[in-house]
């Protein structure tokens, strides 16, 4: 992927692993991130 | 994976950002106000839930994603010091996750050209740099070392 991807998605991703008030994310909401970045299809679908 | 447990799991990372390296238990502990052996137990948990990874002697972090506790290939300058990240994806999590510009410093896994670049406003001053992803998204947390 476009290096202008792998950034957006790892903003999106990680941006908040340090907020005092981190919840997991969920599947869905992983999903969702991946699916806003054109990142479709088997190959990015998550178990 | 409870509440208490992601507690731990916060308070390790917080450590671990703090300290610039992984905390130890004896560290974590101290700093959750819980025993070793309760740090310990909630370490393992967060494991199997994937919300970081331990050594293979499970009493150390290995992984506090994006931060890696070893040294690795992907060097991360950012909030005045050095980070290693599990992978190139990492190396910008972990500008992400400190919310700041940095500078990654890595190679390339075809040719083993180094390559470097600045984080800035949340992009790569390079644009023409590719991400190889090379396992389906089901697979990588078969053996998240190697993804």
């Amino acid at each position: 992927m476009p290096v202008a991807t792998l950034s957006a998605l790892a903003h999106a991703w990680w941006g908040d692993r340090l907020r005092p008030d981190w919840r997991p994310h969920t599947k869905a909401q992983n999903q969702a991130i991946l699916d806003g970045l054109g990142l479709i299809g088997e190959f990015w679908r998550l178990p | 994976m409870d509440d208490g447990d992601i507690a731990v799991r916060n308070v390790t990372y917080r450590r671990f950002v703090e300290l610039g390296r992984a905390p130890t238990i004896e560290e974590t502990a101290g700093a959750a106000g819980l025993s070793g052996d309760e740090v310990t137990r909630a370490w393992v948990r967060l494991h199997e839930a994937h919300a970081l990874v331990l050594a293979s002697n499970a009493t150390e972090i290995r992984m506090a994603n994006p931060f890696s506790a070893v040294t690795t290939a992907h060097r991360v300058f950012a909030a005045d010091r050095w980070w290693f990240a599990n992978c190139a994806w990492d190396a910008f999590g972990i500008c992400a996750a400190l919310d700041v510009d940095g500078r990654i410093e890595t190679s390339c896994p075809d040719c083993s050209e180094p390559i470097a670049l600045d984080v800035r406003d949340k992009r790569s001053d390079d644009e023409s740099l590719v991400f190889l992803c090379p396992l389906p998204a089901a697979r990588w947390w078969d053996d998240i070392g190697f993804t």
